[in-house]
């Protein structure tokens, strides 16, 4: 395939042909090329299908506002709907496939959607659609979205890696046309860090796409020249293929590096995007300004752009949409863009010009006073109709055509944090606002300031005024001349007529839904944005927002300031969700915690279960188990009968020290600790504010002013920070230091009957760990294997005769090996969650299922812990009616009268002969278990009058498992209810 | 205490070292840590007290300073925390808490935190992708609190641009291993 429309010049490599396919068609490029460029120069105009009426459409635009020259790039894994022809950059073996279209793109069967366009103006699926009701969600919404859409996700997952980082700076330039280049350097040659981020490939803006606008250099070597001196300066980052999408609060910006989609496939662990994150002290945006149409009749046919599109794609990458084209323009951009195509060797046939007065400016025929009516041509641009000044008509035959109905600044990031910009009669467009955002200034064609000159200059005052924000003494940087003729523009916005005129490509919004919108009061902006779906989509609009605007308008009879814009907000383009999730997917989706014994239980073959960031043991399957079951009764009968050992190192440890300490927990925990002996431990209740229940957990007396707080693994964080408040805001003057010590004690409980005999085979011998030398809620400093400093607890979760071990985490590993290995005589058995689970259940020991932020200490049946003789957090709003109430939920034991049936957590606990409606409804049930003990499942539940009702036969009902049990309440403390092992 | 083999954070009997690119990663097992905290009203008694036993003044908010054989960083408000190197389970903290008894509480964070070292070029552009904080401007004698793959960590700079050390929980320290050898590969 030669490329037909391929010219001289540009700024593409032609000696690296590069081979692509679009729709399975083979075709070549160069290197330099997009995507669209390289389409053009093969002569494809047609290169996808419009969103609701299926109209077939061409490139637009030559950037990231590019509405219509939508594609699927690559395939399988890699395939990305949606991604402009405009921005992608050409790279050997690109695949890409028009979409929105069956069977093909030149000949689409959902075209007929264009026949019936009366019935499906703006707004009629609001108005259709509406019966039977039935239907909409089987039937019609799955039609919608089949006839019209965007493109296919592929339903695989992405391959690439995509980063996060941070960024900081003196000054963020944002965009690197001629305003960015002298912004950058006139901070940048000051001493300020500067940020320099660009959108494209290529810095340099406008200045790759216009001829030369400076006297005695070209633009190619200006922006050669500067750059140059910038990439020398240490305190310079450039950021090419970079689009700040956003301003936020405090100078942060959010920025997307596209470090890889230019390649087919990233290198190896190399990222595909990276999420920047830049803190800038001050920021210059130097966005530039995207040209807008002229709405008329078919100006959708491919082979219509923008002018200033038509001229960029001569002049970088020496392509034409045909031939011979002309101009439509209402302003004199327009007419240069008309000379730099001459200039390129394009056959312009005519300059149309709806201002009677219209200056000559490119050397062909200029038609003043004439507007272009209609377009020919479905698949392609063939003709124009021209209306003449005379009200003649004339057919001008065309390959394509380039429209220019002015220049909408980039205003967009300006009015990230509300800002609404204001109106500027001498462009007929939106410059941003007044009240910039902190630190921000705009410069460039953002600012309006359309001439080159004018450019450079604003930019290098903008970069003045950011260091004086900075208090940085700036270095004035020579300023090249260019031309500065300003601008003149007779705003046109359509041309009157009855057929369809396009406004929004994106959106297939047409003039005639703009009115038809005012017409059923829609007249809002965000109201018609909403009715129409004007500005949504990939685009947002940039092409089109004004125009319509303009209609709106036009059609209340206000001015197009007193119609206002919707609110823009980020992203300024579209950022890929795996740009925002970054490294945070699959197992990494977050950090995990690992305890001491997590290899050694690995080893094992057990089973883990995630709590919170920690990996816990959940059982230890043995040889010839088969059901999950097996082992964990297996676990909990080993307890019961002989010794077992469980990792609880995920619990929370904090030091408390100071001469504060027990008056500081006596605040913290509801019940007493003043008083608390040293070489003892207490279970301690803490209460929120408001009288809740909070956390649970133990505090050891180490020393006079030395304790040990160990919460539940939930919330270690939250009773940590929580005590910090209470120490901080509180009661500050208080003597008391603490630290969290989590990670700094492996800690396991050893619990069962047998487990002194096991621990007096751990400790060193000196050491008197019987009953009497250390009995129940004992804690003490110890040594092992010959001095290794540990912590001894005898507290016990399961009920049974235990305690619980501790040594420096690095020894944790050993302690585990060592432990297994001393008690192998004695049947150790290692168990995991499940079993601890089982366990506490069996003594009624509640947890976090029952401490769930709705339950006071009155409903876990420690109503009386709440000490009287002392003031604590939440003790006062404990005492209020409600969560004191004896007619209230209290903790008590369920089991079911069939002991083959099983009790599940969530199910609601109801009155023998009630029904099951929800004033009947007497509480639910917590936490269930089987217990291999009592040969029964058995659960905790909270019920109303629960201790009064012990001996009741109730009904557990779960909806959600459908299920309906007759059950017993009985004593929570299934096992030992005297507390008999434990102090044994 | 012979049969009881230590374990480092990241698992290994030894310690773990990674090359990745110009960068060395490497695993530092052998350093013991105390946190210091003031009592009330012994705040200056703190400060001169630490300059005699750590041959360092305390260090301002946001720094850590370095001594023959002990560094001190500062971790809050006259709350500090002690480097020495490795010589037993408990022995800094020991030692620090005899020396500072009434001015100060002091609890062993040996094993609270597991220190890497990240040294050579690149590990500006490393740090950039991993924590917010301005790494550019970070010079010799910064220490700061950061978090690093959502993991709270404390972040030392040994020499602007090139030598830094993370100091992550001993939890997460596989984690945050892993994510900082991924983020260098992809460098």
């Amino acid at each position: 395939m030669t490329q037909n429309n391929r010219l001289q010049g540009g700024l593409i490599d032609r000696s690296k042909k590069l081979r692509f396919t679009f729709d399975g068609k083979s075709y070549e490029g160069y290197q330099g090329d997009t995507l669209a460029s390289a389409l053009m120069a093969n002569d494809v105009r047609l290169v996808g299908r419009s969103f609701k009426y299926h109209r077939p459409r061409g490139v637009l635009a030559s950037g990231s506002e590019e509405p219509n020259a939508l594609v699927e790039l690559r395939s399988g894994n890699r395939q990305e709907p949606n991604t402009r022809a405009t921005t992608i950059e050409l790279f050997d073996g690109l695949e890409a496939t028009s979409q929105n279209r069956w069977p093909s793109l030149a000949f689409d069967a959902l075209s007929i959607n264009d026949r019936f366009s009366p019935f499906l103006t703006a707004g009629f699926y609001y108005k259709t659609f509406m019966w039977p009701k039935a239907f909409w969600e089987k039937l019609y919404e799955p039609m919608i979205r089949k006839a019209a859409g965007l493109g296919r996700l592929s339903q695989e997952a992405d391959p690439d890696i995509y980063d996060k980082g941070y960024l900081h700076c003196d000054v963020l330039v944002i965009g690197a046309g001629p305003s960015g280049l002298i912004a950058a350097l006139t901070a940048a040659r000051s001493g300020a860090r500067v940020i320099l981020a660009d959108e494209d490939s290529q810095m340099g803006g406008r200045l790759l796409a216009d001829c030369n606008r400076f006297e005695g250099v070209s633009n190619a070597d200006w922006v050669a020249q500067t750059l140059g001196e910038l990439a020398s300066m240490d305190n310079v980052r450039l950021l090419t293929r970079t689009t700040v999408f956003g301003a936020y609060d405090h100078g942060i910006h959010g920025a997307l590096e596209r470090v890889s989609d230019h390649l087919a496939v990233p290198e190896a662990g190399k990222p595909r995007q990276i999420l920047w994150r830049i803190y800038s002290k001050q920021s210059v945006l130097c966005a530039g300004a995207t040209e807008r149409p002229i709405a008329f009749e078919n100006n959708d046919r491919p082979g219509i752009m923008l002018a200033g599109a038509m001229r960029a794609y001569a002049n970088r990458w020496a392509v034409t949409p045909g031939k011979r084209v002309a101009i439509f323009t209402n302003n004199d951009e327009g007419h240069r863009a008309a000379q730099d195509l001459i200039q390129a060797g394009v056959k312009v046939v005519a300059v149309i010009d709806p201002r009677g007065d219209a200056p000559r400016i490119a050397e062909c025929e200029l038609l003043a006073g004439a507007q272009v009516t209609d377009a020919q041509g479905r698949l392609g641009l063939k003709s124009i109709t021209v209306q003449m000044a005379d009200g003649q008509t004339r057919p001008i035959e065309v390959g394509g055509l380039g429209v220019s109905g002015g220049w909408n600044p980039n205003v967009q990031l300006t009015c990230h944090q509300r800002g609404r910009p204001q109106w500027f009669e001498p462009l007929a467009a939106f410059i941003p606002p007044a009240e910039m955002p902190t630190g921000m200034v705009a410069a460039g064609a953002a600012a309006g300031n359309l001439t080159s000159f004018g450019a450079i200059a604003s930019g290098t005052n903008a970069a003045l005024a950011a260091l004086d924000g900075l208090g940085i003494k700036a270095c004035p940087v020579d300023l090249p001349k260019g031309e500065d003729n300003a601008i003149s523009i007779m705003p046109f916005w359509h041309v009157p007529g009855k057929g369809r005129a396009w406004l929004d490509f994106q959106n297939d919004v047409t003039v005639k839904d703009v009115k038809l919108a005012e017409q059923e009061g829609f007249r809002s902006v965000e109201h018609l944005k909403r009715y129409t779906t004007l500005g949504m989509a990939t685009d947002q609009g940039k092409t089109a927002n004004v125009g319509a605007l303009a209609v709106m308008a036009e059609v209340t009879g206000k001015s197009i300031p007193e119609t206002g814009t919707t609110i823009f907000r980020p992203p300024y383009t579209p950022v890929a969700m795996g740009a925002w999730a970054g490294r945070s997917v699959g197992k990494e989706f977050k950090p995990t915690r690992l305890t001491p014994s997590h290899q050694w239980a690995e080893e094992q073959g057990a089973v883990f279960v995630e709590v919170g960031p920690w990996l816990r043991a959940q059982w230890f399957p043995k040889a010839g188990e088969t059901h999950w079951r097996e082992s964990v009764d297996r676990e909990v009968l080993a307890v019961r009968s002989g010794v077992g050992v469980c990792d609880v190192t995920t619990l929370g440890k904090i030091d408390v020290q100071g001469a504060d300490a027990a008056v500081f927990l006596n605040k913290i925990y509801c019940n007493g600790f003043a008083k608390l002996p040293v070489g003892k431990t207490r279970y301690g209740l803490m209460l929120r504010e408001d009288g809740i229940a909070m956390d649970d957990g133990t505090a050891a007396r180490l020393a006079e002013d030395n304790f040990v707080v160990t919460t539940t693994t939930a919330n270690a964080v939250g009773v940590y920070r929580h005590m910090e408040f209470v120490h901080q805001c509180l009661f500050p003057d208080m003597d008391v230091q603490m630290i969290s010590t989590t990670d700094a004690w492996a800690q396991y409980a050893i619990a069962g009957p047998k487990s002194r005999e096991l621990l007096q085979k751990i400790v060193d011998d000196n050491i008197d760990i019987s009953n009497e030398g250390f009995p129940f809620m004992a804690c003490g400093e110890v040594t092992i294997a010959n001095g290794i400093p540990a912590r001894l607890f005898r507290i016990s979760f399961s009920g049974e005769l235990a305690y619980e071990l501790a040594v420096p985490t690095r020894y944790g590993d050993a302690l585990i090996r060592h432990l297994m290995e001393v008690g192998k005589p004695m049947g150790i058995t290692p168990y995991g969650t499940e079993a601890l689970g089982v366990l506490r259940i069996e003594k009624g020991h509640a947890t976090g299922n029952e401490l769930n932020g709705t339950t006071s200490a009155h409903n876990l049946g420690m109503g009386r812990m709440v000490s009287t003789k002392k003031d604590s957090i939440g003790s006062t709003l404990s005492a209020r009616e409600a969560l004191s109430d004896p007619d209230g939920l209290s903790l008590v034991g369920i089991q079911p009268v069939n002991n083959t049936e099983i009790v599940l957590a969530g199910g609601h606990v109801f009155d023998e002969n009630a029904q099951h409606l929800p004033e009947n409804d007497l509480g639910y049930v917590t936490s269930a278990a089987y217990s291999p003990n009592l040969s029964s499942s058995i659960g905790l539940a909270l019920v109303k009058r629960g201790a009064q009702r012990l001996g009741e036969t109730v009904h557990i009902v779960s909806p959600v498992d459908d299920s309906n049990i007759k059950a017993t309440l009985v004593s929570a403390h299934f096992v030992d209810p005297e507390g008999e092992r434990l102090r044994a | 205490m012979r049969d009881f083999v230590a374990k480092t954070a990241i698992g290994g009997t030894e310690p773990k070292q990674d090359v990745v690119g110009t960068l060395t990663f490497q695993e530092r097992e052998d350093v013991a840590l105390a946190s210091v905290s003031a009592r009330p009203g012994q705040e200056e008694a703190l400060k001169t007290k630490l300059h005699s036993v750590c041959g360092i003044a305390a260090p301002d908010a946001g720094q850590w300073k370095k001594g023959e054989t002990s560094s001190l960083h500062w971790l809050g408000p006259d709350q500090y925390l002690c480097e020495e190197a490795y010589t037993g389970p408990l022995e800094l903290a020991r030692r620090m808490a005899t020396e500072l008894d009434g001015i100060a509480s002091v609890t062993d964070q040996s094993d609270v935190f597991t220190r890497i070292d990240m040294t050579g070029p690149g590990a500006i552009d490393l740090l950039q992708r991993l924590t917010v904080l301005d790494v550019e401007q970070m010079q010799a004698g910064a220490f700061n609190r950061s978090a690093i793959h959502h993991v709270g960590c404390l972040l030392r700079c040994n020499e602007a641009g090139a030598d830094f050390s993370v100091y992550a929980p001993r939890s997460y320290a596989i984690s945050v291993h892993h994510a900082l050898i991924e983020v260098a590969k992809a460098l």
